[in-house]
């Protein structure tokens, strides 16, 4: 409304630029008017420089979200290569004091454990809740919780596991307590990324396969898993990354430093935890040596993103077929 | 002659096309090979109840039994300490308990719930259990990070979805993903030898020293754990955003440019807004996974038993409520009342994580149904 005012009245004083016509014959004047000539708005800035700045301003923060990641991993390769050495990868603790050997056995057969728990019954869940149950208030009250789950802290679980699985269920401090513990944590996790595939299964799919006359049972075996099958493995090994770097959950179930393999009802190792003791009480010299466990923990995760993203390309590229 | 050319090589076709269905066809049959065909005429529309159907539901009930146990269980262990604290009180005050035995239990149940959540005392040795200061700390720590995040978290989703060109934004979007990724104890120890120092340096050179007015004896600060936590909420900002800005209509935007807007206000006025409750979902949804990072807070922000004074003072050490679980636990033995505070720490920190997802989820949904024009 101003700027119209405003213009209106430079108009009216500037009587040089309007040329009244056929005045005659109407009432009506038409105004000629010299677009240029008229007064302009003055602004401070000019929309053309606000975007200038603007772009810059966000730019800016991307590259500092950018640069922020390069100085991490600069810092953390630098520092981790000075530490690492093939002494801690294949010699035993007796042999090389800071030998991280059976943390990286601990983690593996951790997250195996975990994933072998948890998969039947999140993938079981999913798929019931996508293709049996009749959609109500019920199934929304669950998917509901299941989602809130995902999103509780994992300490939570690591308080839980204890006074439930070791304390409870009389498993004391052992790699089945740190099975069970991890399980229920990426359970919720699983049961989510998996009903999400299953819904993005197109319905004619299924449609299809029905009125050929298979049963529900076989449309889900032979149709909708198949196709959700990449969709499915990405979330699963999503969850296992997320669960290799694990700490706060397995801290009182019986993560530790241990020596050797020492069974599945004892203490056992695992890569963050032996981090995170060695960076609260360890001596400083190790400093570099703890940097290298943290690029070699780094590593694992990437490496299941690394197979989930080829995972996820591929089945895009089959899609495009 | 080209007409017969021509039904030759259709004919060739359409035999590699036969071949290759009826190649799929016997995959198909080998597939299904291991079931009998079934003779058994079932009426149009009904389906038998077939044993695997069964299996899942029990599986499936199975699953959420169990997330419901893990509920339960936290809750009933919790609830515990409200009893010893009833108890507690009552030998605290004994003349009004033989006076008014029902009432005083009556008021001793809110004064010790009342205590727990905002006294500041946390002496496990004496049995006193206030969580105020893990309460304080968690929103200092959460809400230095959120401001330190969301500018440039938000600025950098914008930047990738509206204006980057496609090179640097397939370099940004796996960047940000990797980030995501990192577990939160290398975030952590990142912060112990990274950050922890930096600011103790930065606030003990003699120019900072000459503001504050004194040194700073610890670099183990609040200001430090918002600092790791900041780096850790970017990402799940930017890819919230990212979502939210890309399912904006592209007629929103060709209409401005109709209009003779530029870019950025186009951007500015219309995308952002459409954009917006996507936006503020984000910022929910990582302030919920900020309030439940532990390791990092942990290790970085101090663990004081008190309340910073005054409250909103950042460079002093705090002990969020995650971190007060993690190092109170350590100290707890099975059935002791700590343990049971511990426990109802936990209920606090689930309650308030639960509260912020709910309504990020909510947010989502609605966004998400509003944009597709539903």
């Amino acid at each position: 409304m101003d700027d119209i005012v405003e213009i209106n009245n430079e108009v009216s004083e500037i009587p040089s630029n309007v040329e009244p016509t056929n005045k005659k014959e109407t009432n009506f004047t038409t105004i000629h008017i010299d677009f240029d000539s008229l007064p302009k708005r003055n602004r401070a800035i000019k929309p053309k420089g606000s975007q200038k700045i603007m772009f810059t301003l966000l730019a800016s923060s991307a590259a500092f979200v950018f640069l922020v990641l390069i100085t991490f991993f600069l810092l953390l390769i630098i520092n981790g290569v000075q530490g690492f050495s093939f002494k801690m990868l294949f010699l035993p603790p007796s042999e090389y004091e800071w030998s991280i050997r059976p943390a990286i056995f601990g983690t593996v057969l951790l997250i195996a454990g975990a994933v072998i728990i948890a998969l039947p019954l999140g993938l079981a869940a999913a798929i019931y809740l996508t293709e049996y149950s009749k959609k109500g208030t019920i199934v929304r009250v669950i998917n509901q919780g299941i989602n809130n789950l995902a999103g509780v802290p994992s300490i939570i679980f690591g308080i839980f596991g204890y006074s439930f699985f070791s304390i409870k269920l009389g498993m004391g401090l052992s790699l089945y307590a740190g099975w069970f513990t991890l399980a229920c944590m990426i359970l919720p996790t699983i049961i989510r990324t998996s009903a999400e595939s299953l819904k993005n299964v197109p319905n004619g799919y299924r449609e299809a396969s029905l009125a050929l006359g298979a049963t529900k049972w076989r449309t889900i075996r032979y149709i909708v898993l198949p196709a959700a099958t990449p969709g499915i493995t990405t979330g699963v090994i999503l969850a296992l990354g997320r669960a290799a770097g694990e700490t706060a959950a397995i801290m009182f179930v019986g993560g530790g430093i241990v020596p050797q393999f020492l069974g599945f009802d004892s203490p056992f190792g695992a890569l963050p935890i032996q981090l995170y003791l060695m960076a609260i009480s360890a001596p400083a010299y190790t400093r570099n040596i703890q940097w290298a466990i943290a690029l070699i923990l780094i590593v694992v995760v990437f490496s299941f993103n690394a197979v989930a993203i080829v995972i996820r390309r591929r089945s895009e590229k089959q899609f495009k077929h | 002659m080209p007409s017969k050319n021509i039904n030759n090589s259709d004919k060739t076709i359409i035999e590699e096309l036969s071949d290759k269905d009826n190649s799929s066809f016997s995959e198909l049959e080998n597939q299904g090979s291991d079931e009998p065909p079934e003779l058994e005429i079932i009426p149009i529309g009904i389906q038998k109840l077939s044993w695997q159907r069964i299996l899942l539901l029990v599986l499936a009930s199975l699953s959420i039994i169990i997330l419901i146990l893990i509920l339960a269980f936290i809750l009933v262990n919790g609830i515990q300490i409200i009893p010893f604290l009833i108890d507690q009180y009552v030998t605290e005050h004994p003349d009004e308990f033989l006076n008014h035995p029902a009432r005083t239990k009556f008021v001793a149940f809110f004064i010790t719930s009342f205590d727990f959540l905002f006294r500041n005392e946390w002496n496990p040795s004496s049995n006193e259990f206030g969580i105020v200061h893990g309460i304080v700390g968690t929103f200092l720590v959460v809400i230095i990070a959120m401001v330190i995040a969301i500018p440039i978290s938000i600025g950098c989703a914008v930047f990738m979805a509206e204006i980057a060109p496609p090179t640097v934004r397939n370099v940004l979007k796996p960047t940000v993903e990797l980030l995501a990724s990192i577990p939160s104890i290398v975030y952590g120890f990142f912060g112990l030898f990274a950050f922890v120092p930096a600011v103790k340096f930065v606030f003990n050179l003699p120019f900072m020293v000459s503001i504050l007015g004194n040194a700073l004896p610890t670099g183990e600060t609040a200001l430090s754990g918002g600092l790791v936590l900041s780096i850790m909420v970017i990402p799940t900002i930017v890819s919230i955003t990212d979502d939210a800005l890309q399912s904006v209509p592209k007629t929103y935007k060709e209409g401005s440019y109709a209009l003779g807007a530029t870019k950025w206000q186009t951007i500015a006025r219309i995308t952002i807004p459409a954009a917006m409750s996507g936006i503020f979902a984000a910022t929910i949804l990582a302030f919920g996974r900020a309030i439940g990072e532990t390791m990092a807070v942990l290790m970085v922000a101090g663990g004081s038993p008190n309340i910073p004074s005054p409250f909103f003072n950042i460079l002093s050490p705090v002990d969020p409520l995650t971190s007060l679980i993690a190092r109170g636990w350590g100290e707890a033995e099975n059935g002791s009342p700590l343990s049971f505070a511990i426990f109802a720490t936990a209920i606090v920190l689930f309650f308030i994580t639960f509260i912020v997802n709910l309504v990020g989820d909510v947010i989502v949904e609605r966004y998400s149904k509003k944009l597709r024009g539903a």
